[in-house]
This record gives structure tokens, C-alpha cells and sequence, in this order.
């Protein structure tokens, strides 16, 4: 990016807050000329919001000098032209958060969504996920860590260009409008373009105060948008990582040791010669990179390619093992979670006790773009490209693996053809790397479909316990829950034999568990560190794909065990939950009738990502085979930005969840994952999937009542929280229509 | 080799097994065709050959020398959208859009049968598979294009 004139103002700028405290939203705004136009930026230092929303401090207080003061750091720029451009730093993987940075912007400067051009945002401290103190995308976190940002920044902008058309006219600001890309002077009625008032604009101070327009003032907020990457996709313009084309650059393809933890041994590339192509074969520490002129010859010479590997530890292990490793360590040493309650006395109320055991299997992503990146080494720069959701940890990596300073390190993120937490595993990047440095040549390394569904980082395997105790009436007096899972925390090093314990219990393995809205008078949850031998990741939800499934079943079978409507029982134990009651009501609304015979329906409630959502299933059984015929999901999300994106995400939720519970497994079989394509590794199809209708249950004409904290601090994630209460919903409508709960995931019915 | 692509002809030096969609995207510049299985399962790859439908990542090119290949980038090139295209933006179908053009291909293939297929049979038929989970969507916009 090409900078002229001078850094505007940054010395001066100090540290800006909005008015409304309550949001402690800390920013400072620092505006620069970029080629002419203006460059406005607004990062760091988000507070906390009431309810712990928000977490880390981004880092330190922001720099405002050197090569961030006008340059890579900035939010929104408008050219001299009067184009429009804002930077997102999270990945488009489909969630629709490039419509959504680019509705905020056109929100505050008064244009339309498609007006403004999404670009990735480099990586830079000042793009750092404030949920998470790193550059990514994940936690359903995006909407929410974008919006206080780009809001302030795009008011700054706005206010800017405001002010440099005032002084231009000489007319007091109060007379100058955003129109359509343009400021108008209410008392002649001059029109000057934003590209027209944008390089004086740039000369101005940054804004000490801007007014963010509140909620009731929202023209595009709140209500649903066009897409504006739609046009593309559509067309087949849209470009994904694995469209990257550089000049002289090689194609690759790999052959990851067959077991995770392995080693490569030798490997001899005359057997790819033999072939009489061109290819050249890159030894890495547990892989092989066959590198070509294209993939499909870089396929073929790795296909003749034998190498040698040493196994690893994982050489024996199968997928009875990894059942085996769950229940021993659901039976070995565990670590408190959560204690709530009088043990001793609710023991005495103890009539009857359930036990319930569930387990899940591991999962791949399956994304249909499969893992790739382009990167080009030169003595300058490691330039990579790639559909990451970590791009500060790709580059981290990188750096560490090339011996490289990070400084010299760029990444751009590019379109990601789906992800769902795929994109957060790095190290189809650092082969790129190595591969290219070895090759003397840029080169596009794509991991082909049997190399990402075998060596996928997976959802975690998991095995759980509920012991319930009913009191007389059939009310469930005490929640023991344990749950044996591998430690996320740990998911970048998998082996780990030498190891004690830790020490608390892993958030992510018991989210979903801890803080039941369930007014259950003694409630006790354990996490028992699981080592399954299997790389293991985030997926779609994480650890609420399957602590949901626990305890939303296992409602259910104590609904049934003490004869009671599951239905009512959840109302009776949501009596402090009013949040769930109210999304468990709208839900109910949406099914007034009972089913036809033979249909049978199952519900669940869940909440996750800041957000609640229930969903029903309306399921039949014939001779043996489960059809899910419908499905009914109601979300509070608290404010939906955009509810045509929040019902996307929802119904897309329910897609996914629904492949998991239906067909989702992976099955090992002498440390080799045995499922390499989408004929094994079954996703719901087109046919299978039911019709699915979602209510939201905050409207948009909320929206004229609230202040803008409040909007903020009610905002929940929607990209992940439609996943978790898909399969007890089907899996209670199961035992509806069979008088059977399922213990296993997928489902397999008798 | 001499291949009919999108209306254009083109000499390509490739081998003559090498898979379409790889000439396509790696010859001929055209990436809207998409790879993603390899098996000519997921019909992220589907392409027309002389209008009918194909998943293209098993079809060695030598194959479609003397026939029609249209890929997306065809199929409204400087025109207006296609009817499909246009169903898919009136129900806000895409989400990450990968496996779309496949299936906008597939359902244009459809679209031309005669008879036409009801909707429910179209979506009986339309096998491309998308993990976004874009289908009650697809759905919608399926009942736009063929009716009850």
C-alpha cells in the first residue's frame, strides 16, 4: 500500500471512549492519507462488558507510529476516487462476516452494503481477535468483535469527511448530510463526493468524539442483506485459496505419514521419475510434498512413491482402543468442573438413581474446499496465501519452521470454501513453506481429499457419565456428570505421554455442561483428561457438539424414566432460566398440532457462543430407518444484525449437526484413519435433508427501544450455536418413537 | 488437442488423461470449476458436455474433444444471469459458496430437461453436496425454478 501526505494527527489522538461507559469501549481513532484518500483506523483495548462478553484487553495500547501510523492497520479507506474499502480480519468462510463489516460501514456512512469493498486484513496486532488475543476466526466471535470497531471507525470516517466539506463551504457542520457516497449542504444544496473530500478530509485530526448511530437509528442493521459475495460465487469468480495462481509456480501434493506422530524414514523420488515427469519430491519430517507442473501430475507421481515411515506410538491404535481409552479414563482420575448445591442433604431425598453413558466418535470437518496455500519465499518476503481462520498463528508457524523473522512474513487470507475449524490447523501452510523454499519456486500445495480426511485435527471422541437422582415426585435432585475427553488446550501437541495431569478442568471440554440454566439442587461436573492418541481440534461448536447431546438426551430419558413430558419437565427446571423459557415457548408456538401417526418429535434447548436456541424434530421409523422430516428452531441471539444471515446460520447448523448424528464418524484402524472420501465419509445430501424453519425470537422492532450497550452486550454468535441441539432433539424424538435413548452417536437404530 | 470451451475453441497441450477439471483450471485459467473430492462424488466439479451435466475430475480431457464443455464462467458470460443464478440470489442460497457453481450447473441441466422435472424430483437428483448446509435454501429456490 502506497502512502503520500502526512500521518494525521496521531500524536495528538488520544484515547476516545463512546458515551455510553456501561460498554467500556476503549478505542483510540487514528486516520492517515493513503494515496490521495483517507485511511482511518480504530483498534484495540475492548473492555469487558457486563456480562463477561468481551474478554482480553487487545495487547498493549497501540502503537501510532512507525509503519502502522497510516498504513496496514487501518479499517476503512476511501480513495480519491471515492471507492469504499473495509478490512476485515476474520475470515469469510461462508458465515457471512465480509456482508456484515461491509453493512456496518455502509450503515455509519450512509451508503449501501455492495458500495464498499471487503478486503483481508493483514496480519497486525491491531486486528486481533479481542476474544481471543490472537489474529483468527472461530468461537463465533466475528459479528461481535467486529461491530464495535468498524462502527467507531466508520463513524470517524463519516465525521471526517463531515467536517472537511464544513470547512470547505465555510457552512457550519450541521448543515452538511451523508447522501449516497456524497455530503450535501442542507442550506445550498453543493454535493461534494466522499472521493472528493477525502484527501483534505485525511489532513483533519482523528475524531476525539463520533457519535455511533444508535440502534433505532439503524437503516441496514437489523434487518436481512443481500450478500455481497454472492454476486461472485455464483458467477464461479469468487476466489478461494486454492485458486491462487502465481507466476512460475509449482503444484503440490503430500503424503502425510500414514499414522499421526510418525516419522518419514527415507523416501526414493526415482520411482516418481520413472514416470518421465518433471516432478520433484520434498522430504519434510512426517510428509512427503510431490511438487509438479500440475496437481494432477504431482498426484500421479505420488502415487508411484513408497516411502518409508516409522509409525509413531499411535501404530496400534484402533477404534475400540479409543473407546477403551474414554471409559478407563472415565473411571480413573478426573478433575472438578462445577459444584453447586447441598450434597449431603439432596442425597437423603434420593428415591431412584439413573445412570447414563453416552459416547461419540471422532469427527472430520470435511469442508468441501480441502486444505491448501500458496506461498512464494524470496530473500525479501514469505508471501503466503491461504483460506486460513489463523493467519498470526500460520505466520508464527512459518517463521518458526523457514527461520524466518515474522516481520518478513505476509498472509493473505482468501476466500475459505467452508471450514468450520479446519482452517485453524496451520500446517498444510508450513509445507507450502518448506516446499517452496526447497523448490526455489512459488508453489500451491493442496492437500487432496484422502489427506485431509485422514489427517484431519479432529472433534474429539468423548465418553460421559450422568448419574441422576430422582426424588419421590420424579424430579431430578442431584446431576453427577463426568466426562472424559482429550484437552484442547493441548490440541497443538497430541502426544504428550510425560505429562501430569492438569491441574483444572479444559473450558471447551466441559462448555456446555457447566452452568445448566437446569434448577437442579445438587449438581457436580468432572473432567477427566482423555489422551485418545488422535490429533484432535475445534469443530463447529466444539466442546457443545457433544456436552449438548449429554445433557439434552439424558432430560429426556429422566422425562421418560419418571413419566413426565419432557417438554414440561424442562419448563419446571428452567424456573431460573426466564432466557431459555422464552426461546423453549417460541419454539413450542411454531408446532401448535401434534404430529400425524407415526411421526414422532423430540426437543432440546441449548445455549452456546452467547446465544440460545431451541430446535424440535419431527422424525418417522421405517423398517429400521430414521427420516428426519422437519425442523423447527428458534434462536435468541440477542440483537440479529442481520436475521437472514442468523437463519442461514441456524438452518446451516442443522445441516451439519444433523450429518453427525445420522452418519458422522471416523474410524481407526491400525493408527490409520480408515474413511478417505465422501463415499465412506457420508455428508447429508440434498434429499436427505429436512424442510427446516427458523423464528427468531428478538424482532427487529426491538431495535427502536435499545441503546446501543445493550445491543452489544445482548449479542450472541450464531455460526456455531445451531449445531449442538440438533442431535438430542432427534435423538429424544427417537426415544419417543422407540422407547429406546441412544447411547452411541451416529445413530443406529436396532 | 483442440477443445470447445464455452463457445471458444482452444488448443490445449495436455496429456491426453489428464482430467478435465485439471485442464480447465490449470490450461485454460477457468477455476469456477471446483475440485474437492477427486471421486466424482461431490459435483463441486460439474460442468455441461453438450448440455447434460458431468462431474469433470475423472473425465480424461481427450475424452471431450468434439464436444461442447460449458463451465460457470459460460453459462451467462456477458449476458444476463441465468434464471438459476437469479433464484439462487432471491433465496440468499450461498454461504461459502465452493460447491455452488457445481450445483447451479447441475440444476441448469435440469432446468433444460424435457419434461421438466417437478421439484421435488429435481432435489431428488441434485446431488451435489454442500456442507454449509445450504438446503432448505436450495429447496426454496428449486420451487422458484420448476414449480409444484
Amino acid at each position: 500500500m502506497s502512502r503520500s501526505g502526512r500521518d494525521g494527527g496521531s500524536a495528538e489522538d488520544g484515547v476516545w471512549s463512546v458515551r455510553d461507559q456501561t460498554v467500556s469501549r476503549r478505542f483510540v481513532l487514528c486516520s492517515g492519507a493513503v494515496a490521495g484518500g483517507l485511511a482511518l483506523g480504530c483498534f484495540g483495548a475492548f473492555g469487558t462488558t457486563a456480562d463477561g462478553g468481551i474478554g482480553k484487553l487487545a495487547g498493549a495500547a497501540p502503537e501510532l507510529t512507525g509503519r502502522g501510523a497510516a498504513g496496514p492497520w487501518a479499517w476503512i479507506r476511501i480513495d480519491r476516487d471515492g471507492d469504499i474499502a473495509a478490512y476485515s480480519a476474520f475470515t469469510e468462510i461462508g458465515q457471512g462476516i465480509h456482508t456484515l463489516v461491509a453493512t456496518i460501514v455502509a450503515e455509519e456512512l450512509e451508503v449501501e452494503p455492495a458500495d464498499v469493498t471487503v478486503l483481508s486484513a493483514p496480519v497486525d496486532p491491531r486486528y486481533v481477535n479481542p476474544f481471543f488475543g490472537d489474529q483468527a476466526t472461530g468461537g463465533s466471535t466475528s459479528a461481535r468483535a467486529a461491530l464495535p470497531a468498524l462502527q467507531t471507525a466508520a463513524a470517524g470516517v463519516r465525521t471526517m469527511l463531515l467536517t472537511a466539506a464544513a470547512e470547505r463551504w465555510h457552512c457550519p457542520p450541521a448543515d452538511c448530510v451523508p447522501v449516497g457516497g456524497a455530503v450535501r449542504n442542507t442550506g445550498t444544496g453543493a454535493v461534494l463526493g466522499y472521493g472528493a473530500l477525502a484527501g483534505s478530509a485525511s489532513r483533519l485530526p482523528s475524531p476525539r468524539d463520533v457519535a455511533v448511530k444508535p440502534p433505532g437509528a439503524w437503516r441496514l442493521l437489523g434487518r436481512p442483506q443481500a450478500r455481497v459475495d454472492s454476486p461472485a460465487k455464483i458467477a464461479g469468480a469468487a476466489l478461494y485459496g486454492i485458486d491462487i495462481d502465481l507466476p512460475g509456480m509449482l503444484l503440490g501434493t503430500v503424503i502425510n505419514a500414514p499414522v499421526a506422530g510418525g516419522r518419514l524414514l527415507r523416501v526414493d523420488a526415482a520411482s516418481s521419475r520413472a514416470l518421465g515427469g518433471d516432478a520433484v519430491v520434498v522430504p519434510l519430517d512426517d510428509a512427503v510434498v510431490v511438487l509438479a507442473g500440475s496437481f494432477w501430475a504431482a498426484e500421479r507421481a505420488a502415487s508411484v512413491l513408497r516411502p518409508d515411515w516409522d509409525l509413531g506410538p499411535s501404530a496400534g491404535l484402533d477404534s475400540t482402543a479409543i473407546s477403551a481409552r474414554l471409559r478407563v479414563a472415565l473411571d480413573g482420575s478426573a478433575v472438578v468442573a462445577e459444584v453447586t448445591g447441598d450434597d449431603a442433604a439432596t442425597a437423603a431425598r434420593v428415591e431412584r438413581t439413573l445412570s447414563l453413558d453416552y459416547e461419540v466418535p471422532p469427527l472430520a470437518h470435511a469442508a468441501i474446499e480441502p486444505p491448501n496455500a500458496t506461498v512464494r519465499v524470496t530473500e525479501e518476503r514469505v508471501e503466503i496465501w491461504a483460506p486460513t481462520q489463523a493467519p498470526e498463528a500460520a505466520r508464527t508457524a512459518v517463521a518458526t519452521a523457514l527461520a524466518r523473522p515474522e516481520a518478513d512474513i505476509d498472509v493473505e487470507t482468501t476466500l475459505a470454501g467452508g471450514s468450520f475449524g479446519r482452517n485453524l490447523d496451520t500446517r498444510v501452510i508450513v509445507q507450502a513453506a518448506l516446499a517452496a523454499r526447497a523448490a526455489g519456486r512459488p508453489v500451491k500445495l493442496i492437500w487432496p481429499r484422502a489427506q485431509d480426511l485422514r489427517h484431519d485435527t479432529y472433534r474429539p471422541p468423548a465418553a460421559c457419565r450422568i448419574v441422576v437422582g430422582l426424588d419421590r415426585d420424579g424430579m431430578p435432585v442431584r446431576w453427577e456428570q463426568r466426562i472424559a475427553v482429550p484437552d484442547l488446550r493441548a490440541a497443538s501437541r497430541p502426544f504428550r505421554h510425560d505429562e501430569r495431569p492438569p491441574a483444572d478442568a479444559d473450558p471447551e471440554a466441559v462448555e456446555g455442561a457447566v452452568g445448566q440454566p437446569y434448577d437442579v439442587p445438587y449438581r457436580r461436573i468432572d473432567w477427566a483428561d482423555a489422551d485418545v492418541g488422535l490429533p484432535v481440534g475445534w469443530w463447529r461448536s466444539v466442546g457443545h457438539s457433544f456436552n449438548a447431546w449429554f445433557v439434552e438426551h439424558a432430560i429426556d430419558e429422566i422425562a421418560h424414566a419418571a413419566g413426565l413430558d419432557p417438554i414440561g419437565l424442562r419448563r419446571l427446571l428452567l424456573r431460573a432460566a426466564p432466557r431459555h423459557r422464552a426461546v423453549l415457548d417460541a419454539l413450542t408456538a411454531m408446532w401448535p398440532a401434534p404430529p400425524a401417526k407415526g411421526r414422532f418429535r423430540g426437543t432440546a434447548v441449548h445455549a452456546s457462543f452467547g446465544s440460545v436456541v431451541a430446535q424440535s424434530a419431527e422424525i418417522s421409523v421405517k423398517a429400521g430407518n430414521l427420516i428426519v422430516h422437519h425442523v423447527n428452531c428458534a434462536v435468541d441471539c440477542g440483537i440479529a444484525l442481520d436475521p437472514d444471515a442468523v437463519a442461514a446460520q441456524m438452518q446451516g447448523g442443522i445441516v451439519f449437526g444433523l450429518t453427525a448424528a445420522l452418519h458422522g464418524s471416523v474410524s481407526v484402524l491400525r493408527g490409520q484413519v480408515q474413511e478417505a472420501n465422501f463415499d465412506a465419509c457420508r455428508l447429508l445430501t440434498l434429499a436427505d435433508s429436512p424442510t427446516i424453519d427458523v423464528r427468531i425470537v428478538a424482532p427487529a422492532e426491538a431495535l427502536q427501544n435499545v441503546a446501543l450497550h445493550e445491543a452489544l452486550q445482548g449479542l450472541g454468535g450464531v455460526g456455531e450455536a445451531g449445531v449442538p441441539p440438533i442431535a438430542p432433539a432427534v435423538c429424544n424424538a427417537v426415544l419417543a418413537a422407540t422407547g429406546r435413548a441412544v447411547r452411541r452417536l451416529p445413530i443406529r437404530l436396532p | 488437442m483442440k477443445l470447445l470451451v464455452n463457445g471458444s475453441a482452444h488448443s490445449v497441450e495436455a496429456p491426453p488423461d489428464k482430467p478435465l477439471l485439471w485442464v480447465l483450471r490449470e490450461d485454460l485459467a477457468l477455476a469456477g470449476t471446483k475440485y474437492s473430492c477427486g471421486i466424482g462424488r461431490c459435483g463441486a466439479c460439474t460442468v455441461h458436455l453438450d448440455g447434460v451435466a458431468a462431474p469433470s475430475c475423472m473425465l480424461p480431457v481427450v475424452a471431450v474433444e468434439g464436444l461442447a464443455v460449458t463451465t460457470i464462467e459460460g453459462v451467462s458470460a456477458g449476458g444476463p444471469m441465468t434464471p438459476v443464478q437469479q433464484a439462487w440470489l432471491d433465496h440468499g442460497v450461498s454461504q461459502c459458496g465452493y460447491c455452488q457453481p457445481g450445483m447451479i450447473m447441475s440444476v441448469l441441466s435440469l432446468l433444460a430437461e424435457t419434461p421438466r422435472p417437478s421439484a421435488e424430483a429435481a432435489a431428488a437428483r441434485l446431488n451435489v453436496l454442500c456442507r454449509c448446509g445450504t438446503y432448505p435454501r436450495v429447496r426454496k429456490a428449486l420451487g422458484a425454478l420448476f414449480g409444484p
